[in-house]
C-alpha cells in the first residue's frame, strides 16, 4: 500500500496493444478448433433428390387447387423421407463418434425437434412479413417444410452439438466464413440456398398475371425447395 | 331556337350518382338520402343521368370542361389551388355578349375562373377550399338563392348559378359513411325541392355533382366512384324526350343506368338557350332534352357536328379518317334518313373524342430525353463526388464548386442562346433552350474543378476500388436493394405494391443484423446481447409499422386500409407522447448522455410537445363524433363547445403554437448550441492519496455508466488483482473499437490533463495525509456530437407529427425509435461508413412515407391538413403543412444522416475529416434517390403508351421528382448546413 509509483500515460495506448495481441491469440485458437463444418464422405450420394421428387409430387397433386391439403401431405411425406435422408447423413458422417451415437433417437428425435421449431419459425416469418391478420395455417405450413428442410439436416449433422454449429458460423470475416465453411458443407450450403430461395420465392407474388401459382406461400415453397435441391446440387462441384 | 329562356344551374359538389338513387336495403348513410331526385324523374318533367367525368376529378378542371367543352390535360390537377381566369371559348362568355345577366354564388373557384362574365350585383363568392367547414358555403348559398328565386327578383338574372360544397367537404373530412353526410344530403334534398317548387314555367333547372368521391371521401383520381355523378333536370312545363324505362335501371346500385359524359352538357346548354356552341367543344347534345317530332334533335346535331368541323379545321393534327366518316355522315343528311344519321353522327362524334383524347396526350421525346440526359450527368457526377474524391479534399472544393457553378451556368446560357439563335432547334423554344443550357452549365460547373485536379482514368479506379475494397455483405446488400428498388419501377404491379416491397428490404436488412450480431466474432458478449435487442425491436417496429397503410386503389381487393382516425389511435396517441420521450431518454442513457439539454429538450419539450399535438387530435376527433359522444343531444354543451367556435380556435391555437415552438423556437435555441453533457465531481471515502494521475480513456459502452466517460481520475493505489481486472475490462472495451481510439483527439486530453495538473498544484502534496479524492469526469463525452444532434431532430419530428393524423403520428414516433435503434446497430456492427447505412435510412423514409397514409397517387395527398394553422389558403402556411404532411418522413430520415457517422464518437480532433463523412453519407442518399429518379423517370417515358401510365407510372414519376428536390433542399442547407456545421463548431468550440 505504501509504495508509490508514477503513472502518467494514457492507457488506451497500450490497451490497444493488448487487445491486439489478443485478437491474433483469439485467431489462432479458433482457427484449430471447430472451424468447419463435419465432413460428409459422399456428396453425391447426398444430392437431396427428394426435395425435387417432393415439390414436383405437391404440383402434381394439386398444390394450386388445394393448397392447403397438399402442403400438409406434402409436408408428411418429406418427414418420412427426411428421415431416411438422415439415416444416410449419420451413414456419410466421417467421425469416431459415428459408432456411439443412437441413430435412431438421432434421427426421431430432429424430428421432433423440427416439429418444434417450426411455431417459432411461423413467428420469425410473420415478422419478416408474411400477413398477420390471415392465411396463418398457410404461414406455418411453409414453417414446416422450411424447418424440415433446413434445420432438420443440420441438427443430424451436428448431431444436436449446437455449440460446436454456432462456432463453425462465427466469423471474423463474413465471406471467408461463407467460403470455408457454408460451400465446404453440402448440408449447410443447401440450408443456405434453401432460405435464399425461400427469399426470392416473394418476388413473383405481386405480378399481376393473376395465376394460381402466385397465392401464398407456393411461390415460396417453390423457391425453398428449389434452393435446397440446388445446394446439394452444387456442392458436389467443389 | 330558344328552347328555355332561364336556367337554374345548381352545382352540388361530389354529388356521387349513387346518393341520389333509391339503394334498397342499404344502410349507410349516404343512401336513401336525396330521393329527390329520383322521385321527379319518374315524371316527365324530370330527368336523371349518370355524368361521366374526365379525370382529374377536381373541382377546377370540371368546371373548365363544363364550360368549355374539352378535355383537361393532366398535369393540370396541381393548379386547382391557383386557378386563373380561363381564356377557351366557354357559355359564359358567350351569355356574356348576349348581354344576359348571370347570377351566381357557392365556390369561389367560379368567380375565379369567369370575374367577368358574372353580373357583379348578383355574385356572391365564398372560399372553397377550407374543408373543415361543412355549412358556410351552403348557407351563404341558400340565403342568396331564394330571394333570387322569388317571382319579384327573377327578372334581375338569365342565367342563375349556385355551387354547393357541403357534401365534398362532408366526404374529404369524414368519409361518406358518416352521418354529417346523411345530414348534408338531407339538406340539399329539402334545398331542391324548395327550388322546384319555386321556379317559374320557362326555367330549366339542372342539378348536378361535378365528380363523385371515392370511399375515402377523396377524389382527384379516375376510379368508378370519382367519375360518377348523377345529373338532374328539371323543367315545369316542357317534357323530355325520355328513352325507355330500360335505360334507367336503378338495380345495382345504377350500374346499367343510362350515363352521358360531362362535356355534352356544354353544348346542350348552349343549343337549348340559342347560343354559339363553344369552339373547342367535343361534346354532343344529350338526347333528353331535344325532341325528335319536329328534328329538334336531327338540328341539334348538325349544329354541334358543324362545330366540330370547324374545331377540326383549325386543328390540322387530327387525323384523316374522320373526313371520310364526315362525309359519309353529309350524304346521311341529304338522305334525311333521321335514325341513320343519329347512328351515324354518334359514331363519328365518339370517333372524333377519342382521337382528341389519344392525342392530348402529347410526349415530347426531345425534352424527355434531355431530361434523362441531364439527370445522368447528375447521377455521374455525385457518384464521383461521394465515392472517389478523397474525402479531405472534397470539403476544399466545396467551395470551388460555388464559383466555378456560377461561371459555367452563365456560359451555359449564353451559348444555349446563341446555339438557339443560330441553329433554332425542332421543338425547342427559348425557355427549354434557355434552361437545357443553364442545366448543363450547372453540371460542367461542378466537374471543371474536379477535371483540373484528378484524371478521369484515376476517378474510375478510385470508384472501382472503392466497390471492390470496401465490399462486404452489408455493402453488396446495399447494392442489390438500389438495383431492385430500380427495378421496382420497370412493372406496373411492383409499383403499386412499393409499400410491401421496402418492408421485404428493410426486414431484410434487419435480419441479417440480428445475424451479424449474433454471429461476428468480434463483438463482445454484452455487445452482442444489445445488438441483437436493438436488431429485434427493429424488426419487430418495422412490421408494427407496416401494417398501417391507406391502400390504393389497385391493391383492392388484396388490401385492408388500416389507415383511419379511430378511439384508440387517440388514445394511444396519448401514450406515445409519455412513452418516445422515456424511450428516447432510455437510448440517451445507453450513452450516458441525458444531461443538461437533454431532459430539457426530450423530458420536457418533446413531452408538452406531444401532449398538446395529442389534445389537438382529441378536440378533433371529438367533433368528428359529437353523435357518437352523445354530445350533439347536450345542447348548452354543444353551443359552448362547437357553435361558438371554440373548438376551432383552440385548435388553431394549439397548431400555430406547436408549429411556432417546434420549428422556430426550439430550432433557434438549438441554433445556439445545446450540449448534454455534465462535469461530474465526485467525492470519495478518504483514502490514500497518490500522485499517480492516470487519465484513462474508457471506450466502454454499456457496462456501468462510470465505464463510459472520460474519467479523470486521481486513482488511489490499486492491487495488481484490481489492475489487471481493470485491464481486461479495458481489452474488452477497447478492441471493438480501434478506429475511434486512433481518431481520437489527443489535444483534448491534454486540456483534461491540464486541469487535473491545476488542481494538483492547488492541494497540497502531502503524499501521506489522507485527503478525499475526487472523480471528475465530463458525462455524455461519448456521445457529444450525436446527442447534441439528435435533439435537432426530435425538433422537426415534433413539427411533423403535428401535421400528421393520429395513426400516422404513431408510426413516426415508430421511426424515431427504429432510427435509435439503428444508429445503435451501425455502431455496433461497424456499418458507420458502410453504403448500406444512408440506403437503409432512405427506406426507412419510404416505408414512413406509406405508413403515414400515403402513396404515389394524387388523390392520396392529405390535403384537409393544409388548414390547421390558418382557416384560408395562406401562402407559406398551407403550403408547409401539406409538404410537411406528405414529405415528414423523408424530412426526418434526411436530418438524421449525419448521426450515422455523428452517434456515440467522443470530440474528434479532425473534424473535418468527420464532416467529409457526414459530407459522403449525405451524398450517398441524394445518389440513392437520384437513382430511384432516373429509373422512374425512364420507365414512365418507356411506358408512355401504356394503359396505366396516367394511374401509376406518371404520379409515381411526379413522386420521386418533388422528393428528390425536398430531399436535396432539407439534405444541403438542414442537415448539412445548419445541423452538422452547427454542432461540429460548438462542440469544437468547447473541447478543443
Amino acid at each position: 500500500m505504501g509504495k508509490t509509483k508514477i503513472r502518467k500515460q494514457v492507457s488506451f495506448d497500450s490497451g490497444l496493444k493488448e487487445v491486439v495481441a489478443e485478437e491474433i491469440k483469439k485467431k489462432k485458437k479458433v482457427g484449430s478448433s471447430s472451424k468447419t463444418a463435419p465432413i460428409l464422405t459422399n456428396r453425391i450420394l447426398l444430392i437431396p433428390i427428394h426435395y425435387a421428387l417432393n415439390l414436383a409430387g405437391m404440383f402434381w397433386f394439386g398444390l394450386m387447387e388445394n393448397t392447403q391439403k397438399t402442403l400438409l401431405k406434402g409436408a408428411l411425406n418429406l418427414a418420412v423421407m427426411q428421415i431416411a435422408y438422415d439415416y444416410l447423413i449419420v451413414r456419410l458422417l466421417k467421425t469416431s463418434a459415428k459408432d456411439s451415437t443412437n441413430t435412431p433417437l438421432l434421427v426421431i428425435g430432429s424430428i421432433i425437434v423440427c416439429l418444434l421449431l417450426s411455431f417459432p419459425l411461423s413467428v420469425l416469418l410473420i415478422i419478416l412479413g408474411a400477413p398477420v391478420t390471415s392465411h396463418l395455417y398457410l404461414t406455418y405450413l411453409l414453417a414446416l417444410h422450411l424447418s424440415l428442410i433446413v434445420i432438420n439436416p443440420i441438427l443430424v449433422v451436428y448431431q444436436f452439438q449446437l455449440d460446436k454449429f454456432y462456432q463453425s458460423l462465427q466469423f471474423s470475416n463474413d465471406s471467408q466464413v461463407f467460403k470455408s465453411v457454408i460451400l465446404k458443407s453440402s448440408i449447410l450450403l443447401s440450408a443456405f440456398l434453401a432460405v435464399l430461395g425461400t427469399w426470392l420465392g416473394v418476388i413473383p407474388i405481386p405480378l399481376d398475371w393473376d395465376r394460381p401459382w402466385q397465392a401464398w406461400p407456393i411461390t415460396l415453397v417453390t423457391g425453398g425447395y428449389t434452393g435446397a435441391f440446388l445446394g446439394g446440387l452444387i456442392s458436389c462441384m467443389f | 331556337m330558344t328552347k328555355y329562356s332561364k336556367v337554374v344551374l345548381l352545382v352540388i359538389d361530389a354529388l356521387r350518382f349513387d346518393f341520389t338513387i333509391p339503394v334498397s336495403g342499404s344502410g349507410e348513410y349516404y343512401h336513401n338520402q336525396f330521393p329527390i331526385l329520383h322521385e321527379m324523374a319518374q315524371t316527365d318533367h324530370g330527368l336523371l343521368l349518370k355524368f361521366m367525368a374526365d379525370p382529374p376529378t377536381t373541382t377546377l378542371q370540371r368546371l373548365k370542361g363544363l364550360t368549355t367543352g374539352s378535355l383537361p390535360t393532366f398535369i393540370d390537377a396541381g393548379s386547382n389551388f391557383n386557378s386563373d381566369a380561363i381564356d377557351e371559348d366557354n357559355w359564359l362568355l358567350q351569355l356574356h355578349r348576349q348581354n344576359k345577366s348571370i347570377a351566381f354564388m357557392g365556390d369561389d373557384t367560379w368567380t375565379a375562373l369567369f370575374t367577368e362574365y358574372i353580373n357583379p350585383q348578383l355574385c356572391y363568392p365564398y372560399e372553397s377550399l377550407n374543408v373543415w367547414d361543412l355549412h358556410t358555403v351552403d348557407n351563404g348559398v341558400i340565403e342568396h338563392l331564394f330571394p333570387l328565386l322569388a317571382q319579384e327578383n327573377a327578372t334581375q338574372w338569365d342565367f342563375l348559378i349556385g355551387h354547393f360544397l357541403g357534401v365534398d367537404h362532408a366526404g374529404h373530412r369524414y368519409g361518406p359513411n358518416h352521418y354529417a353526410m346523411r345530414e348534408k344530403l338531407q339538406q340539399m334534398n329539402d334545398v331542391i325541392s324548395d327550388a322546384i317548387s319555386q321556379i317559374d314555367d320557362d326555367t330549366l333547372l339542372i342539378v348536378f355533382g361535378d365528380h363523385g368521391m371515392d370511399s375515402t371521401g377523396n377524389h382527384g383520381g379516375d376510379s368508378k366512384d370519382e367519375l360518377e355523378a348523377a345529373l338532374f333536370m328539371y323543367s315545369k312545363q316542357q317534357k323530355f324526350n325520355k328513352k325507355s324505362n330500360s335505360s334507367y335501371d336503378i338495380s345495382n346500385q345504377g350500374n346499367n343506368y343510362r350515363m352521358v359524359n360531362q362535356i355534352d352538357l356544354v353544348s346542350t346548354i348552349s343549343l337549348l338557350l340559342g347560343l354559339p356552341i363553344p369552339h373547342n367543344n367535343l361534346g354532343t347534345p344529350i338526347d333528353e332534352l331535344f325532341t325528335t317530332e319536329n328534328g329538334e334533335l336531327t338540328q341539334a346535331f348538325v349544329k354541334t357536328l358543324n362545330q366540330l368541323q370547324t374545331f377540326k379545321s383549325s386543328n390540322p393534327s387530327l387525323l384523316d379518317n374522320l373526313d371520310v366518316k364526315y362525309n359519309a355522315l353529309i350524304s346521311h343528311i341529304e338522305l334525311e334518313n333521321v335514325e341513320d344519321f343519329e347512328k351515324a353522327y354518334k359514331g363519328y362524334q365518339v370517333t372524333f373524342l377519342e382521337e382528341c383524347k389519344s392525342l392530348w396526350a402529347k410526349f415530347d421525346m426531345g425534352l424527355i430525353s434531355t431530361g434523362i440526359g441531364i439527370m445522368f450527368l447528375s447521377l455521374l457526377f455525385i457518384i464521383t463526388y461521394s465515392r472517389s474524391i478523397p474525402s479531405i479534399r472534397v470539403l476544399t472544393m466545396s467551395f470551388e464548386f460555388i464559383g466555378s457553378v456560377i461561371a459555367m451556368s452563365l456560359v451555359g446560357i449564353v451559348l444555349s442562346f446563341s446555339v438557339f439563335i443560330v441553329l433554332r432547334p425542332d421543338g425547342f423554344n427559348v425557355k427549354k433552350c434557355l434552361a437545357t443550357g443553364f442545366a448543363l452549365g450547372i453540371i460542367i460547373g461542378f466537374w471543371a474543378p474536379i477535371m483540373d485536379r484528378f484524371s478521369l482514368d484515376w476517378l474510375v479506379h478510385l470508384v472501382i476500388d472503392f466497390f471492390v475494397y470496401n465490399f462486404n455483405t452489408f455493402s453488396f446488400l446495399g447494392i442489390v436493394f438500389s438495383i431492385l428498388h430500380c427495378l421496382v419501377f420497370a412493372s406496373n404491379s411492383f409499383v403499386v405494391w412499393e409499400d410491401k416491397m421496402i418492408l421485404y428490404f428493410i426486414t431484410t436488412f434487419g435480419i441479417c443484423c440480428l445475424i451479424h450480431c449474433l454471429l461476428d466474432r468480434r463483438i463482445s458478449t454484452t455487445q452482442r446481447v444489445l445488438g441483437s435487442l436493438h436488431a429485434l425491436t427493429f424488426l419487430i417496429l418495422s412490421r408494427l409499422a407496416s401494417n398501417i397503410n391507406l391502400c390504393r386503389e389497385e391493391q383492392r381487393p388484396y388490401c385492408t386500409p388500416t389507415f383511419t382516425t379511430n378511439w384508440w389511435s387517440i388514445i394511444l396517441l396519448h401514450l406515445m407522447s409519455y412513452l418516445l420521450p422515456s424511450t428516447i431518454k432510455y437510448f440517451y442513457k445507453l450513452s450516458n448522455s441525458y444531461h443538461s439539454a437533454g431532459p430539457l429538450w426530450i423530458g420536457i419539450g418533446l413531452k408538452f410537445l406531444m401532449t398538446f399535438n395529442a389534445s389537438y387530435w382529441t378536440i378533433e376527433y371529438i367533433e368528428n363524433n359529437q353523435e357518437s359522444f352523445g354530445i350533439n343531444k347536450i345542447v348548452w354543451l354543444n353551443r359552448i363547445l362547437f357553435e361558438s367556435g371554440l373548438s376551432k380556435s383552440m385548435k388553431l391555437a394549439i397548431a400555430r403554437l406547436v408549429l411556432f415552438v417546434s420549428l422556430i423556437l426550439a430550432n433557434f435555441s438549438w441554433s445556439r448550441g445545446p450540449l448534454c453533457v455534465k462535469l461530474d465531481f465526485k467525492q470519495q471515502s478518504p483514502s490514500y492519496v497518490e500522485e499517480t494521475t492516470v487519465i484513462k480513456h474508457h471506450i466502454a459502452k454499456n457496462e456501468s455508466p462510470e465505464d463510459e466517460i472520460v474519467v479523470i481520475e486521481e486513482i488511489e493505489e490499486e492491487d495488481e488483482e484490481d489492475e489487471e481486472q481493470e485491464q481486461e475490462q479495458e481489452e474488452n472495451s477497447i478492441k471493438r473499437k480501434e478506429v475511434e481510439v486512433d481518431a481520437l483527439a489527443p489535444s483534448e486530453v491534454e486540456q483534461l490533463v491540464k486541469e487535473v495538473e491545476e488542481e494538483e498544484e492547488n492541494s497540497p502534496e502531502e503524499s501521506s495525509v489522507p485527503v478525499p479524492s475526487t472523480v471528475n469526469a465530463i458525462l455524455g463525452y461519448e456521445n457529444v456530437y450525436g446527442a447534441s444532434y439528435f435533439l435537432l431532430v426530435l425538433n422537426f419530428a415534433a413539427g411533423i407529427l403535428l401535421v400528421t393524423k393520429p395513426i400516422g403520428a404513431i408510426s413516426l414516433c415508430m421511426l424515431l425509435i427504429q432510427i435509435l435503434s439503428l444508429l445503435e446497430l451501425f455502431d455496433i456492427l461497424q456499418l458507420k461508413r458502410n453504403l448500406i447505412s444512408p440506403i437503409v435510412l432512405c427506406l426507412l423514409g419510404y416505408q414512413h412515407f406509406f405508413s403515414t397514409g400515403h402513396q404515389a397517387t394524387i388523390p392520396s395527398i392529405q390535403w384537409e391538413l393544409g388548414f390547421m394553422t390558418t382557416e384560408t389558403i395562406t401562402f407559406p402556411f398551407t403550403h408547409l403543412n401539406i409538404l410537411l404532411n406528405t414529405f415528414g418522413s423523408f424530412i426526418i430520415v434526411c436530418l438524421v444522416v449525419p448521426l450515422i457517422t455523428l452517434w456515440n464518437i467522443p470530440p474528434t480532433n479532425r473534424p473535418i475529416t468527420a464532416l467529409a463523412y457526414v459530407i459522403t453519407n449525405i451524398t450517398t442518399m441524394m445518389t440513392y434517390h437520384t437513382l430511384t429518379s432516373i429509373s422512374s423517370l425512364i420507365f414512365a417515358a418507356y411506358f408512355r403508351r401504356h394503359l396505366m401510365v396516367w394511374k401509376i407510372f406518371a404520379p409515381r414519376f411526379m413522386m420521386s421528382g418533388l422528393l428528390l428536390i425536398v430531399v436535396d433542399i432539407v439534405l444541403i442547407l438542414f442537415t448539412l448546413w445548419f445541423g452538422t456545421g452547427r454542432t461540429m463548431l460548438q462542440v469544437n468550440n468547447i473541447f478543443g
